[in-house]
C-alpha cells in the first residue's frame, strides 16, 4: 500500500514535470509584468506636440504596454528649458522608472538632473558634442537614444535652394541662448558658397522678437527664412509659419507639419520612425539593458515635403524633379 | 525419508520459523530480482535505443535546419549586396557627358536612387583620371565638379581594373558599419561609387527567426560584428574573434564557400548550435546560432519523458515482482512448515495450499504422502499388536496339546503302570504282557512328543537349513506334495528368523491345503532371485475369497513374513486353487550374524 501511494506519487511527479516542460518557456516578446512602469516624458514648445509622441505610444503598445496596466505615462508638454529643469526634477523626486526627453532642452534638463534614471532622448543633434553620451557606441551614461542630423542645416538649405533656385539672400534666425544654435550658423556661413546664398544673422528669444524680425524683413531684401536654432523650432514654429505667410517669405521648416500649414518646404528626419526607435529603446531599458551600453542611433529616415499652394501664392515654380524627390506635396 | 526428515527438522524445532523465514526471504529476494532484471532490461533497453536514436535523427535534423538557414541568411544578404551592385548601375550612364547638363542630369538620378535606397548614403561620379565630378550625399551637400583628387582610393583603382568593387566593412562615427561599393562605367568612362550603411541588413536578419532564442549574424574578417539582429549590438561595436567558431571561421577563411556545423559558445558563454557561411564580396561570415538548450529542449524533454517513465514502470515491475515472488514464496514456506510438523512427527497434520497451480498439487501429494504414511504406521502398530496376540495363542495350543493330547497320554500310561502293580500281585502272568504294551505306549508318546516337537520348531530346520526341514516336512504328510527348487540351493543357509518364516509359511500353507482346502495336490517352490528368496505354495483344493478371509491363520502369515521384511501375495478363488507367493530378503546367516558387532574381526566358523 505504501509502495503504491510512492508510485502514485511518483507518477504524478512525472505528471509535473512533463506539464512544466510544456507549459513554460511562454512568449518571451511579453514585456516584464511584475510592476506598472511610469515613465516621464517631456517637451518643450507649447504650440505643438511632437509627431514622435503618437508614434512611441504605439510603438510601446505595439511591444505590449498598455497604458494603466503595465505602463503609465506622465506627459508634459512646457513652455521654456526652465519648467524642463523643474520637471526633470521632479521626475527624479516621484521615482519614474524611466524618462523620454523629446529634444535638446528636454535632453540636457534630464542630464542636469539625474545621473541614475535612464533617459531616452529623442531628436538631438549632437549629443557627443552636448555632452550628453561619451560616444554613440558606448554612452557611458544614463542617456542614450536617437540622434539626428547635425549637418542636416546645410543639406536642409540645399533642398531649400533646389526647390527655390532664386533663393539668395536667407535670414538665419538663431536664438542666443540656444547653444546648438552657433555650431549651424558656423555650418551654414561654412556652405554658403557652395550654396550660393548669403545668410542674414538675427537673434531672437522671443515671442516678439520674432515679431519685431518678421515685421522688418522686407520683400527684395531677404528671399526666404531658415530657423537655426532647435529651441525656436520647437516652441515658435507655428507662429514663424504664419508670419512668414503673411509677409510672402519662404520658410524652411524641420517637419512635415508645418509645410502642411504653410511652409514652402519642410526637410527632417521622419518623426514617426523615431517615435517608433524610441519606443524600442524604452523596452530595451525595461527589459534590463542599461543606457551606457546601447548605442545610440543615428536615423536614417527622412521627410520632404512642399506646399505647392504656398508656392503658387508666392509666385514660384517648383522644378518637377523635386516634385517628384518630395515624399509629400501639399496642394 | 521419515526418519532423515524427522532428524533434520528435530534438533532445531525451536527455531524452524526462523530459518524457513531466511531461506524465504532469500528465494523471495531472488524471485523479485530476476522478475526485475528480465523486464526491466527489456523496458530499459528499448528505451535507451529509442533515446538514442531519437536523439542522433533530431541532432541530424536540427543540423540540417541550421544549415539551411545560414544559407537563406546568407542568401539575403547576397541579395542585398547584388541589389546595391544593380543600384549603382542603373545610375551608371556610361554615355553621358561630363559637362554641367550632363552632371546635373547626373545629380536628379543619384538623389532619385537615395531616396529609393535608405541604404546607400553618398553616391559620387569619378572621372577616368579619378577626379571627383559630382558627389550626391543624403545628409552633407551635393557638390558637383570639386574636381577632388580620388584616384587613390582603392574603390577607383579596383573598379577601374576589376569592373566590380567592394570595400571592407568600416564603421562611421566608430558606429554605424558601411561599405563602399564601385563598378567602372567602361574603359575611360569613370567610376561610380556608393557608401551604404548595412545596419539595414540587420532588418534582414532580423526576419530570419531559429526557434524561440536563435538567430542570424554576420562578422568581417576581423570579427567586428556587422549584421544583428539586435542593431545596438552592432551599433556598440562588438568583436566576437574570441568566440571559437567564430576564430575557427576567420583562420580557415582560404575556402570560399563552405559550410560548417559545430557547437559554439554565444557571448554570454552558452553553448550554441551554429552553422556558417561566407559571403564572397564583403568577405562577411554569416553565423545562424541557437542556444544548445533550446535547440536539445525537446530532446531533452523527450529523453526526461523516457527517464522518467522507465522510474515509474521501474518501480511498477519491482512492485509487481514483489508481489509475485511473495505469491509464489508464501505456499512454498506453507509447504516448508507443514513438511516440519509432519517430520517432528504430527502425521494428521494438513498442508492448506489453494493456488490451484503446481504448488497446490505438490500439498495434495504431501498429503498424500502423509495420509499413507500414518496408514501404513497404523497397519505396523496392529501387525504388531497380532503378532502377540498370535504367541498368546500358539502358548494356548501349546498348553492345549499338552493337555489334550499328551496329558492323557501319560494318564493313561499312569494307569497302565498301576494295572502292571496290581497284576505283579495277583496274576504275575500277564504283567509281561502288560509290561510290553506300556513299553509300546511309551514309545508311541514319545512319538508323539517328537511329532509336536517338530512342528514347533523342526530340528532338521536348525541343522540341515530350509529346504531339507521342508522335504522332511512333506515326508509326514501323506497327501501328494511335491517340492520345487534350484539345485544351488540345497545347503544354502540364510538368516534364523527369514528359514523360520519361510518354513512356518510352507507349514502353515500346507496346513490349509490338507485341512480346509481338501486339496488332494499340492507343490512347493523354493527359488533364489536377485537378493530375494522366492516361497509359493500352491494347491488344487477349494480356493477361497481372499479379500473375506479374515481368518487370523492368513492374517498372522502376512504378519509374520512382513515381520521380517518380506512380502505376502495370496491368490485364491473359489474352485481354482490357493496361491501364496511370498518374497523374502535372502539376508545371509553369516552377515546376519556378524551384523550386530560388525566392528569385532570376523569371528571364526
Amino acid at each position: 500500500m505504501r509502495r503504491r501511494g510512492g508510485v502514485q506519487r511518483l507518477a504524478a511527479l512525472a505528471l509535473a514535470i512533463v506539464a512544466l516542460s510544456v507549459g513554460c518557456g511562454g512568449s518571451p516578446s511579453t514585456p516584464p509584468r511584475a510592476k506598472v512602469w511610469r515613465i516621464g516624458l517631456f517637451h518643450v514648445g507649447l504650440d505643438h506636440v511632437p509627431a514622435s509622441l503618437a508614434s512611441l505610444e504605439n510603438g510601446l503598445r505595439s511591444l505590449g504596454y498598455e497604458p494603466g496596466k503595465n505602463v503609465e505615462f506622465d506627459w508634459r508638454n512646457l513652455p521654456n528649458e526652465e519648467a524642463a529643469r523643474a520637471t526633470a526634477v521632479q521626475f527624479v523626486r516621484s521615482h519614474v522608472d524611466l524618462i523620454v526627453a523629446f529634444e535638446n532642452q528636454t535632453a540636457r534638463a534630464a542630464k542636469a538632473a539625474t545621473s541614475k534614471v535612464p533617459v531616452v532622448f529623442l531628436h538631438v543633434i549632437d549629443p557627443v558634442r552636448d555632452g550628453l553620451v561619451e560616444s554613440l557606441s558606448h554612452p557611458g551614461g544614463n542617456l542614450t537614444g536617437l540622434v539626428g542630423y547635425g549637418d542636416l542645416a546645410t543639406k536642409q538649405l540645399q533642398t531649400f535652394k533646389d526647390v527655390d533656385p532664386s533663393l539668395r539672400r536667407v535670414m538665419a534666425l538663431a536664438d542666443p541662448s540656444d547653444p546648438v544654435s552657433p555650431r549651424l550658423l558656423h555650418e551654414v556661413n561654412a556652405a554658403a558658397s557652395t550654396l550660393k546664398i548669403e545668410p542674414v544673422e538675427r537673434e531672437v528669444s522671443t515671442k516678439a522678437d520674432i515679431e519685431r524680425v518678421f515685421g522688418s524683413a522686407e520683400t527684395g531684401r531677404v528671399d526666404g527664412v531658415f530657423v537655426a536654432s532647435q529651441n525656436l523650432q520647437t516652441k515658435f514654429s507655428s507662429l514663424m509659419v504664419h508670419l512668414a505667410l503673411e509677409r510672402h517669405l519662404p520658410f524652411l521648416s524641420h517637419w512635415s507639419k508645418w509645410a502642411k500649414e504653410g511652409a514652402l518646404v519642410s526637410f527632417g528626419p521622419d518623426f514617426t520612425a523615431v517615435g517608433e526607435a524610441g519606443a524600442r529603446y524604452v523596452d530595451e531599458i525595461i527589459r534590463g539593458a542599461k543606457p551606457a551600453q546601447l548605442p545610440v542611433e543615428q536615423m536614417s529616415w527622412l521627410q520632404f515635403a512642399i506646399n505647392l499652394k504656398t508656392a503658387r501664392t508666392l509666385g514660384l515654380s517648383v522644378p518637377a524633379s523635386m516634385l517628384e524627390l518630395a515624399d509629400v506635396v501639399y496642394r | 525419508m521419515l526418519s532423515i526428515g524427522r532428524k533434520a527438522a528435530t534438533p532445531r524445532r525451536g527455531d524452524t520459523r526462523q530459518g524457513g523465514g531466511v531461506r524465504g526471504r532469500s528465494m523471495f529476494r531472488k524471485y523479485a530480482a530476476v522478475f526485475v532484471v528480465v523486464v526491466r532490461s527489456g523496458v530499459a533497453a528499448s528505451g535507451f535505443v529509442h533515446s538514442y536514436f531519437s536523439y542522433r535523427d533530431n541532432k541530424e535534423a536540427l543540423i540540417r535546419l541550421q544549415r539551411e538557414k545560414a544559407t537563406a541568411a546568407a542568401d539575403s544578404i547576397q541579395q542585398f549586396v547584388q541589389q546595391l551592385e544593380d543600384d549603382l548601375k542603373s545610375v551608371a550612364m556610361p554615355g553621358l557627358p561630363a559637362d554641367r547638363q550632363g552632371l546635373t542630369r547626373r545629380r536628379e538620378e543619384d538623389r532619385e536612387l537615395l531616396h529609393r535606397v535608405p541604404a546607400i548614403a553618398e553616391v559620387s561620379y569619378l572621372d577616368p583620371s579619378g577626379r571627383e565630378q559630382l558627389r550626391v550625399s543624403r545628409l552633407g551637400l551635393d557638390v558637383i565638379g570639386s574636381g577632388m583628387d580620388r584616384s587613390k582610393e582603392p574603390s577607383f583603382q579596383q573598379a577601374t581594373s576589376n569592373e566590380l568593387y567592394f570595400g571592407p566593412v568600416s564603421f562611421k562615427e566608430e558606429s554605424e558599419p558601411y561599405t563602399t561599393v564601385a563598378i567602372s562605367l567602361g574603359p575611360q568612362s569613370g567610376v561610380v561609387s556608393a557608401q551604404a550603411s548595412l545596419k539595414f541588413i540587420s532588418d534582414l536578419v532580423r526576419s530570419i527567426s531559429v526557434g524561440q532564442a536563435g538567430y542570424a549574424y554576420a562578422v568581417d574578417s576581423r570579427g567586428e560584428l556587422i549584421i544583428h539582429r539586435d542593431l545596438s549590438a552592432v551599433l556598440r561595436r562588438t568583436n566576437l574573434s574570441s568566440l571559437p567558431q567564430v576564430r575557427a571561421a576567420l583562420t580557415a577563411a582560404s575556402r570560399n564557400d563552405r559550410m560548417q556545423v559545430t557547437v559554439g559558445r554565444d557571448p554570454e558563454g552558452r553553448r550554441v548550435l551554429t552553422a556558417e557561411r561566407l559571403i564572397g564580396p564583403l568577405g562577411l561570415h554569416v553565423f545562424v546560432e541557437q542556444p544548445l538548450s533550446e535547440a536539445y529542449a525537446s530532446l531533452y524533454s523527450s529523453i526526461l519523458r523516457n527517464a522518467l517513465l522507465l522510474i515509474g514502470s521501474l518501480l511498477l515491475a519491482v512492485l509487481t515482482g514483489l508481489l509475485l515472488a511473495r505469491r509464489m514464496v508464501g505456499p512454498i514456506r506453507g509447504l516448508e512448515a507443514g513438511a516440519a510438523r509432519i517430520g517432528s512427527g504430527e502425521l494428521d497434520h494438513q498442508i492448506q495450499i489453494r493456488t490451484g497451480d503446481e504448488l497446490e498439487a505438490l500439498a495434495d501429494a504431501f498429503n498424500q504422502m502423509t495420509a499413507r504414511l500414518r496408514r501404513s504406521y497404523e497397519e505396523v502398530e496392529a501387525s504388531r499388536a497380532r503378532l502377540v496376540l498370535a504367541g498368546d495363542a500358539e502358548r494356548r495350543r501349546i498348553e492345549h496339546d499338552i493337555h489334550d493330547g499328551i496329558r492323557p497320554g501319560i494318564v493313561a500310561l499312569t494307569a497302565k503302570a498301576g494295572l502292571a502293580r496290581q497284576q505283579l500281585r495277583r496274576s504275575p502272568q500277564l504283567v509281561e504282557a502288560t509290561l510290553l504294551e506300556l513299553q509300546q505306549d511309551i514309545r508311541k508318546i514319545l512319538e508323539d512328543l517328537r511329532e509336536w516337537a517338530h512342528g514347533i520348531h523342526p530340528s532338521v530346520l536348525s541343522d540341515h537349513g530350509l529346504i531339507e526341514a521342508i522335504e522332511a516336512r512333506i515326508e509326514r504328510i501323506p497327501s501328494n506334495v511335491v517340492i520345487q527348487t534350484d539345485p544351488g540351493l540345497r545347503g544354502a543357509r540364510y538368516a534364523d528368523e527369514i528359514e523360520v518364516a519361510a518354513f512356518y509359511l510352507v507349514f502353515e500353507g500346507l496346513a490349509n491345503a490338507l485341512k480346509h482346502a481338501q486339496a488332494s495336490s499340492a507343490r512347493v517352490t523354493v527359488r533364489r532371485r536377485d537378493s530375494q528368496l522366492i516361497v509359493e505354495v500352491s494347491d488344487d483344493g477349494i480356493g477361497f475369497d481372499p479379500s473375506l478371509a479374515a481368518g487370523s491363520g492368513i492374517r498372522n502369515l502376512g504378519d509374520r513374513v512382513e515381520a521380517v521384511g518380506g512380502k505376502l501375495r495370496i491368490d485364491s478363488q473359489f474352485g481354482a486353487g490357493t496361491k501364496l507367493f511370498a518374497e523374502f530378503p535372502a539376508r545371509d546367516r553369516e552377515i546376519a550374524h556378524r551384523d550386530p558387532d560388525a566392528l569385532r574381526p570376523p569371528a571364526s566358523p
